[in-house]
């Protein structure tokens, strides 16, 4: 199957799982890191149940990305019914994840995803009460939140050989992301993460710079794991976000300027 | 009599579930660890692990398997409350700040996810699918009571049925899983598990209703926040239902909530005097104590024992609550 094929797969299964007509009413479809999902298919793909797997993998990622997006600061009227909802579409997601894998039996991935929610809120509260000088201390901190359960699977699947080269290259794709959502004027937790917590980072324009910054330095750590077996598996070049031209001419003015 | 005394032969075996609450909330982040110690040391009755001990006296009571059960259910109602405060914007329950008003609400989020995972983590310690299937269709189904709930809300024509449809789900599953899963882990036979699984269905039902009577008769330093906070949040309740069956009543609620930004504690004040002293209350009253029969009934099958007193005990209790 191709990867597109794989990611469409999947899609369709996430939002047949999460279907809920009044959530679906009041909030907008959650999004779904496609780069997750060749990541997990990749890694459990030659496994018994991979798809329970990777779905329920995908379903923890969602419901925990659903509730990152709280705000601090409460809304204090009544378009707080987003809000509100947004907290319980979380807390559903979560519960469906634990009902697949209960009605299939997979205690031991209950325990492993389980595992993996409770690191990951421990790396998140790390990063919300730090303060970062540079936008790579700032990268190395964020890779973890974002692996952490991709590299919980493939502890579980015996494939921990992976867990350097897919841990850079889920960050690499994320920030791919990140500059999409940028380009369309979608502001999301990583952004206001970045400007909370990263000196120097306040309006889109410094997200955007930094971001493609985080790119170059992304970008030179993979080429460094160059022997990795998982560099030929998956391609840091796979096009899952199309990132802007004006992004991509910046980034071959950066090294324009540097080969002169 | 007092409500502990009626488990009094338990004491040590709670004991032994506080401090698994500890062991399993500590967390190596500062916060998060102070956040849920917090929670944990809010008190609350720790109902669900009492259901849980006392349903698994009526087979093989083994502590030191039952206690993972437990302990795991107290968990989850508390990460669903860390979860509710977020939603009903609450700064304090039991009389004490809540941790998104000590923190924030991304706090409070991170915290209800880390508890939901601990508790998680330590009920795979049950290898019984069937134990599974029972907690996760609860999970489910109490997060959509809190949907329906916010459906409903403001919602003056909804009916009896929505009303007990959407308790049921938000807190009779949780008690009624409590009874079930302490006769599963203790490996009852299949008569006492439904026998403990109904009455803590029923036992749910009237403990919410009286929750609900309390919110409109009791005092905000007994609710440990503001009386007819119900009402304020736009969650139409029993004694509200039977209330404003009188005609001028509902034209006055529903009125007011039609513009439900605007509403405000004083506003409601003269709403929740008419429901409190109308005849609503005692006529949700009298619906409680059906179920609380109800609970007293389904434990007619079961052996007389010390586990069996108490339970019929904690329904007296439930029972009589200062209304």
């Amino acid at each position: 199957m191709k990867y597109i094929e794989v990611i469409n797969h999947y899609n369709d299964q996430i939002k047949e799982s999460i279907k809920q007509v009044y959530l679906q009413q009041h909030l907008e479809q959650p999004q779904i890191e496609e780069h997750k999902i060749v990541a997990l298919h990749l890694l459990a793909q030659t496994t018994k149940n991979h798809e329970n797997l990777v779905l329920t993998t995908m379903l923890v990622q969602i419901a925990l990305n659903t509730h990152d997006q709280i705000s601090t600061q409460y809304e204090d009227n009544i378009n707080s019914t987003q809000q509100q909802l947004t907290v319980l579409a979380g807390d559903y997601y979560s519960g469906i994840y634990y009902h697949l894998l209960a009605n299939s039996n997979d205690l031991s991935l209950i325990s492993v995803l389980a595992d993996g929610i409770n690191e990951m809120t421990q790396e998140k509260m790390h990063v919300y009460y730090n303060d970062y000088h540079t936008i790579k201390s700032f990268l190395d901190d964020f890779e973890k939140i974002e692996s952490k359960l991709v590299i919980k699977i493939a502890n579980f699947v015996n494939k921990d050989d992976a867990s350097p080269y897919i841990s850079k290259w889920l960050m690499y794709k994320r920030i791919e992301f990140e500059l999409v959502q940028l380009s369309k004027n979608h502001h999301t937790f990583f952004h206001q993460l970045l400007k909370e917590t990263v000196q120097n980072i306040h309006d889109s324009n410094q997200i955007e710079n930094s971001l493609i910054l985080c790119l170059e330095i992304l970008e030179n750590e993979l080429l460094k794991l160059k022997s990795d077996k998982w560099m030929d598996i998956l391609d840091k070049d796979l096009d899952i976000y199309p990132i802007h031209d004006k992004q991509k001419n910046w980034k071959i003015m950066l090294e324009e300027g540097l080969s002169q | 009599m007092k409500l502990a005394k009626t488990y009094a032969f338990l004491k040590k075996d709670l004991s032994v579930i506080e401090d698994a609450l500890e062991e399993t909330v500590y967390a190596n982040q500062p916060v998060l660890h102070e956040a849920s110690v917090q929670l944990l040391k809010a008190g609350g009755k720790r109902l669900r692990p009492i259901f849980v001990l006392l349903a698994s006296k009526f087979g093989e009571y083994n502590l030191s398997y039952i206690k993972n059960v437990a302990s795991s259910l107290e968990l989850i109602h508390m990460a669903s409350l860390v979860h509710d405060d977020v939603i009903d914007n609450s700064n304090m329950r039991r009389g004490k700040p809540t941790v998104k008003a000590k923190w924030d609400n991304q706090v409070a989020m991170l915290t209800g996810d880390y508890i939901f995972a601990k508790a998680l983590q330590q009920f795979t310690e049950i290898q019984q699918p069937r134990a599974h299937q029972i907690l996760s269709d609860t999970m489910i189904e109490l997060t959509m009571g809190e949907i329906e709930q916010i459906k409903d809300k403001f919602n003056i024509e909804q009916n009896f049925r929505t009303y007990l449809r959407r308790i049921k789900r938000k807190t009779a599953l949780l008690i009624s899983s409590s009874c079930q899963l302490g006769a599963i882990v203790a490996n009852t036979d299949k008569k006492t598990e439904t026998a403990l699984y109904r009455y803590g269905y029923y036992m749910g039902m009237s403990y919410q209703i009286i929750d609900d009577i309390l919110d409109f008769t009791a005092s905000e330093k007994e609710l440990g926040k503001p009386a007819g906070s119900d009402l304020l949040q736009g969650n139409i309740t029993l004694p509200v239902l039977f209330a404003i069956e009188d005609p001028a009543l509902h034209k006055e609620l529903s009125t007011l909530f039609r513009n439900p930004a605007h509403i405000k504690g004083e506003t409601l004040l003269p709403i929740i005097a008419k429901i409190s002293s109308s005849d609503a209350i005692k006529r949700a009253r009298k619906v409680s104590d059906m179920y609380l029969q109800k609970a007293y009934d389904s434990l007619q099958v079961l052996p007389n024992n010390q586990a069996k007193e108490a339970l019929e005990n904690i329904a007296n209790y439930i029972g009589n609550r200062q209304i």
